[in-house]
């Protein structure tokens, strides 16, 4: 286990029962573990946004084609959700901060809002040196596109950039690059 | 360090404010942010007493610290608030401890409740200045007992605007606040607030529970111990050293371990903040803190040693 404070920790999303309003907004595969909470029955009424994807609608959910005009939506319709509203989150780790910002600007403390991720654990990781952002990254050392330098991905996560950072893995000893393990697929 | 008294006015028969300026030659005062206490030394009694008190002065602006101490009767009070009332005047040197914040405003709140008691309304009075140059939206809920406890409404009343709303109560004439309605119409974001005696604190605090917010945006102070038990000597074995300590009835265990020369960090000393807690080994603890939680006190390992005390007399504390 990491024992790096910001990396995110994640479990299945289990309904709040003192909660006024459930608000679930998921992507992708994300819609199934909504679904089975949803057709298990919930005691307050519910919300369901739904961003496809490029995949299936979902026929409880409100379907977002654009993952914008589901951001927009958040951000009009979160700071109106009564107290004691609590947000669930389910999709990829990109999705699931980018919606948990949104949460955050209508005032949702981090307790007011869960979250379950689903479908690749690849990462969206930043290099250290240039800023450059690479997505769908799946293997422990990379070379990144901006600089050309070999990073080590590290679990340090920022969720304002919703990325990973990375730094010269070989920074020690120059062009000593350790072996690229894919442990985020 | 030290600070001089400088100005003193009374607010309604009850409450009094009092302004304090650094000595000459001692440079400025600390900044502090809103909800900050001042802790003060009064000289009352044998070894004097330590008073927490609210700043009620503007965080940003003010180059005093202010504070407004109600009167407490004599029956129920240490002799602190007497002795500011009566005794302390213009020009008076006091010890104090630089600001400590307990009760700080949330900064992402998209709008804050404040719920006050009384004497309850002092940290609001730092928070209205702060969260008006921010431009957030505000309730302010003030319940008092009879008109001449009514400290400090007019001064609420000019921060009154679209963003701001001040409630009044007057509970003499039966004029309660209804929490379910004033919690329940919020939105999510809302963070609430709430200081005064511990009945109002329980009951925001339940109720707040029983509509779904989160514990995180429920936000309080106690401002008294405000206990009404007898206080009872009793005795303390530290496990490591194999001391024990008497702790009379006239004070605290954090006293006691003080005075014998055992450290422990503590701040509040109202039962409040969880400073002082320490583990217990052995013996039943009548707890009388506000902090630990109702598990903590099943497990019965712990105690908050500035107003706990010992049920039968008799304690191990692994110290």
């Amino acid at each position: 286990m990491s024992t790096i404070k910001s990396r995110p920790t994640y479990a299945p999303l289990v309904v709040q029962p003192m909660s006024s309003l459930h608000v679930f907004v998921t992507s992708g595969e994300g819609s199934e573990v909504v679904q089975k909470l949803v057709t298990a029955g919930l005691a307050s009424p519910y919300v369901w946004w739904h961003f496809t994807d490029g995949g299936a609608q979902v026929e409880a959910a409100v379907n977002f084609i654009e993952q914008g005009k589901l951001w927009e939506m958040m951000e009009r319709r979160l700071p109106e959700c009564p107290a004691g509203s609590h947000v669930y989150l389910a999709g990829n780790e990109q999705f699931i901060w980018s919606a948990a910002l949104r949460a955050r600007g209508a005032g949702f403390s981090r307790e007011g809002v869960s979250t379950e991720l689903t479908g690749s654990k690849a990462r969206r990781v930043m290099c250290a040196h240039c800023r450059t952002l690479h997505e769908s990254i799946k293997h422990t050392v990379f070379r990144c596109d901006g600089c050309g330098l070999w990073l080590g991905v590290r679990d340090h996560y920022s969720r304002l950039m919703q990325a990973y950072l990375a730094g010269r893995v070989d920074a020690e000893v120059h062009g000593e690059i350790p072996k690229p393990e894919e442990l985020y697929a | 360090m030290k600070l001089h008294l400088v100005e003193t006015a009374m607010q309604g028969p009850r409450v009094k404010t009092f302004r304090f300026q650094p000595v000459e030659g001692s440079g400025p005062l600390p900044a502090y942010s809103p909800g900050s206490a001042l802790r003060i030394h009064l000289p009352v009694g044998e070894k004097g007493l330590w008073n927490s008190y609210s700043l009620t002065s503007n965080p940003w602006v003010d180059d005093a610290y202010s504070i407004a101490v109600r009167r407490e009767d004599e029956s129920s009070s240490k002799g602190g608030s007497i002795y500011l009332h009566d005794r302390a005047k213009p020009g008076d040197v006091f010890e104090v401890e630089p600001p400590v914040n307990r009760f700080a405003l949330s900064r992402l709140a998209a709008k804050h409740v404040l719920i006050a008691g009384g004497i309850g309304i002092t940290p609001f009075l730092s928070y209205l200045p702060v969260i008006a140059g921010r431009g957030q939206s505000v309730e302010v809920h003030y319940s008092y007992r009879g008109g001449d406890n009514s400290a400090f409404t007019d001064w609420l009343y000019h921060f009154v605007n679209r963003y701001c709303r001040v409630n009044v109560y007057d509970t003499t004439v039966n004029h309660r606040m209804n929490l379910s309605l004033i919690l329940g119409l919020q939105s999510a974001g809302a963070h609430v607030y709430v200081c005064g005696p511990a009945s109002l604190i329980e009951a925001v605090r339940q109720t707040a529970r029983d509509l779904g917010w989160p514990a995180s945006q429920v936000h309080y102070e106690h401002f008294s111990q405000a206990d009404e038990r007898p206080r009872r000597p009793f005795a303390v074995m530290l496990q490591n050293s194999g001391r024990e300590v008497q702790v009379s009835d006239s004070e605290s265990l954090l006293e006691a371990l003080e005075r014998e020369g055992v450290p422990v960090t503590h701040s509040c000393r109202i039962g409040g903040c969880g400073s002082c807690e320490i583990a217990v080994s052995a013996g039943q603890v009548e707890h009388r803190d506000h902090c630990l939680s109702e598990e903590d006190r099943k497990a019965g390992c712990s105690m908050i040693a500035c107003v706990s005390r010992a049920m039968n007399g008799q304690l191990v504390l692994k110290l």
